[in-house]
């Protein structure tokens, strides 16, 4: 496939790497709702936080990725980056953080581009935005049937898993719950107290299997993170974080979903993705998993090779995804409890654990990670020091 | 208790008016005999543009089904039923299950196509078979 690059063909100079990283105050936002904010007000903010983290000028910066910006052209002479050569526009979609990384990195791969600023920025919250209802080709003929939210398609996509095996409802209390006590460690998180069983299966359901706390939330938010190669990350301060394997497989569907919960898409990822990296799933230290709804974790798990197809279920029972676990999975409480920024911000966390930044939440001794997204457009990254 | 209703674009009148008559109508490939939906312009599988509107048998199987709890539409009062059905011949389709008659949705559970005339249009349903 030509989708995918491996660094071990690569001169080392060209590996790429994240050099800086920066977030917004995710849970200080959820409590200042202010419609005259903007996503690029946001966008904008993160920008100079990784830029500041990176230890680069920002005249150094010569290629810029915007995701849900309408404007590049707005973005770019906000941040004073008139002079710049590669520019792209990503759809305010949550299938594009991981094809980010996956373009950046294969910019800086084929000597393209030298430093390149990703950068997202999301109002949603305070201008209430919805996600779903038209987003998808078959709308107009699922509308009618009060059939609209992007939820109800992950719900009928679980409760197909179950029945073809087995999988239980606890599993999803379980990434609930985890979710929760990681972001408990986290001073930026939205959701900081801690949630058990009895919670999960209080809270109501929006679209049966699915309750209330096996959504995202919502919010207003800014990530920004800057990739450079190896050969330039060598002279800045911090500790460079190599993308040692990039990957995207997409499922390009009418409905919201495939029929078979992506596996087929994320097993052909994974096995490029691993082979590329030189590494086994079992050689990760934590994982970072796209949870716009608890189920996609289902989902990557077993598409990722972590369990056996139809075993995600008793994994996640065993506990094998918590802080103490086998692989501790979104460790600063994700888009369940940290904050959803459509994937940007678990990039972010995976480097600050690598980075070793993470403070109380910190994994120890961690130096493989791997960042994954379930959704129409897969796609993963394996992070490493 | 409708959702939000389309209004028939010049691609797929024919299914809805099919609707009218009390029948499911799919395109049909005439080169390649695939049947497909949504409605469009080209053959999905081989890209011709020679389809033709074709009777389907009505039948098919529930895929997968949710309960809607939180309320969407001023007009549809929750909980409701929402299906994926697998038709007999093939493609999906979405639909809320009517005159279920107490009974629970399940997998697999063999389904038929009625229709039900909202508003300006007339809608496919689905009850047990
Ligand atoms: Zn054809």
């Amino acid at each position: 496939m030509p989708s995918d690059f491996t660094p071990s063909k690569l001169t080392p100079d060209r590996i790429p790497c994240i050099v800086g990283v920066g977030t917004t105050p995710f849970r200080a936002l959820y409590r200042d709702i202010n419609p005259a904010r903007t996503d690029y007000d946001l966008a904008l903010d993160a920008f100079y936080v990784a830029l500041a983290d990176s230890g680069l000028e920002k005249r150094e910066i010569d290629s810029v990725i915007v995701a849900r910006l309408n404007s590049y052209l707005k973005f770019c002479a906000d941040a004073g980056l008139e002079d710049v050569n590669y520019v792209n526009f990503q759809s305010a979609g949550g299938s594009q953080s991981g094809v980010a990384l996956f373009q950046a990195a294969t910019l800086i791969q084929a000597g393209q581009a030298d430093v390149i600023a990703c950068v997202y920025g999301n109002s949603g919250r305070s201008s209430q935005v919805s996600y779903g209802g038209g987003a998808i080709p078959t709308s107009r003929y699922d509308d009618p049937y009060g059939m609209t939210s992007n939820g109800a398609y992950y719900g009928m996509l679980f409760r197909r898993h179950q029945h073809e095996f087995g999988t239980p409802i606890e599993a999803l209390a379980e990434i609930a719950i985890s979710n929760r006590a990681n972001a408990s460690l986290n001073p930026n998180a939205i959701m900081q107290t801690p949630i058990t069983r009895e919670d999960y299966f209080n809270a109501p359901f929006i679209a049966d299997p699915l309750r209330r706390l096996d959504y995202c939330l919502v919010n207003d938010g800014g990530v920004a993170y800057i990739v450079t190669s190896l050969e330039r990350a060598r002279d800045l301060k911090m500790t460079p974080v190599r993308v040692l394997s990039s990957g995207v497989s997409g499922v390009m569907s009418y409905y919201y979903g495939s029929d078979d919960c992506w596996f087929g898409a994320l097993d052909d990822l994974r096995g490029r993705l691993f082979a590329r990296a030189g590494v086994e799933p079992s050689d990760l230290d934590f994982a970072q998993m796209y949870d716009n709804f608890s189920t996609a974790i289902v989902f990557a798990l077993e598409g990722m090779g972590i369990c056996q197809r139809g075993e995600a279920g008793p994994w996640l029972l065993d506990g094998n995804h918590k802080r103490d676990g086998a692989l501790p999975i979104n460790t600063a409480g994700g888009h369940l409890s940290e904050s959803y920024m459509q994937g940007w911000a678990l990039t972010v966390e995976a480097v600050r654990q690598l980075r070793g930044e993470a403070g109380p939440r910190q994994v120890k001794d961690c130096e493989l990670a791997l960042d994954v997204t379930c959704s129409p457009i897969c796609s993963a990254n394996i992070l490493g020091l | 208790m409708p959702g939000l209703l389309p209004i028939p674009t010049e691609v797929d009148r024919p299914f809805w008016e099919a609707g009218r008559e009390g029948v499911l109508r799919l395109q049909r490939c005439a080169p390649c005999g695939h049947i497909f939906f949504p409605p469009g312009r080209r053959c999905v599988a081989c890209g011709s543009p020679d389809l033709h509107w074709t009777d389907m048998a009505g039948t098919g199987e529930i895929w997968s089904w949710v309960v809607m709890h939180k309320q969407y539409f001023a007009d549809m009062p929750t909980p409701y039923v929402v299906l994926r059905v697998k038709l007999t011949e093939g493609p999906y389709l979405m639909a809320n299950l009517v005159d279920a008659k107490g009974r629970a949705p399940e997998i697999g559970a063999r389904v038929r196509v009625v229709f039900q005339p909202e508003g300006d249009i007339v809608l496919p349903q689905f009850t047990f078979a």
